[in-house]
């Protein structure tokens, strides 16, 4: 498992924010790694499905939504910051995040 | 205390019920390369839906078919294991269910109801027990 390098992880992280500002109409400024996807941006799965192949088609890579469904059961992703660790995982595990503690 | 028995016209045990709801114009044309439609829906699935007089009816409701349904069972969302082949005619349908899937949750057959408010989509699924 290769290490992230810290361009491709601040590449993630922009790409995480940039998304939900825009999705949500609001200003990137506002937001932070605590906000609350669903309560402050009413943020839902379909928005998160969007996001997941924005990351799968930027990076190449196939993650099977079972095996990150099962992932986001035991930890789930409900804060911007959190979704940036978890989009950072997946770039970089792939299909083994199941084995990842987060 | 309260308790209260449910019974239906479903042929079986009700094990559970999910609900979902989402407007079809999110499903319209998407940001290139953002559209979240392959990683949820078969190409089978996709040239049914296509098919239809407004697809984007059609994805809403498959979709909140399929989220209502793994919210019915509590199993991880698998969501092409799991099919609404929609007919906007119908306002009841049974769910296509993979036979994995079916063994997982012990569902013998899933039943969505389908109601529409303008764009506004509303599914629920029943889950009926194989044990019944």
């Amino acid at each position: 498992m290769s290490e992230l390098s810290q361009e491709t992880a601040r590449e993630i992280r922009d790409m995480v924010f940039d998304f939900f500002a825009r999705e949500c109409d609001v200003d990137p400024a506002g937001l932070t790694d605590d906000t609350h996807i669903i309560e402050e941006l009413e943020g839902d799965s379909l928005m998160f499905l969007s996001l997941l192949e924005k990351v799968r088609k930027r990076y190449g890579i196939g993650v099977d939504l079972k095996t990150l469904a099962r992932h986001l059961m035991k930890k789930p992703a409900a804060t911007i910051g959190q979704v940036v660790a978890l989009s950072q995982a997946i770039v970089r595990h792939g299909d083994d995040i199941i084995h990842v503690d987060l | 205390m309260t308790s209260s028995t449910w019974t239906s016209d479903l042929g079986g045990r009700l094990t559970g019920v999910g609900i979902d709801a989402e407007s079809a114009s999110r499903f319209g044309p998407a940001v290139p390369g953002e559209s979240p439609l392959p990683l949820v829906f078969s190409e089978r699935e996709a040239r049914h839906i296509d098919g239809l007089p407004e697809p984007a009816r059609g994805y809403c409701a498959a979709f909140c078919a399929k989220e209502a349904f793994f919210k019915a069972t509590g199993v991880p969302m698998d969501p092409r294991a799991c099919r609404l082949w929609w007919d906007p005619g119908r306002e009841t349908l049974d769910l296509d269910l993979d036979d994995d899937l079916a063994r997982e949750t012990g569902v013998a057959r899933a039943v969505a109801r389908v109601a529409w408010d303008g764009d506004a989509c509303v599914v629920e699924v029943y889950a009926i027990g194989r044990d019944a």
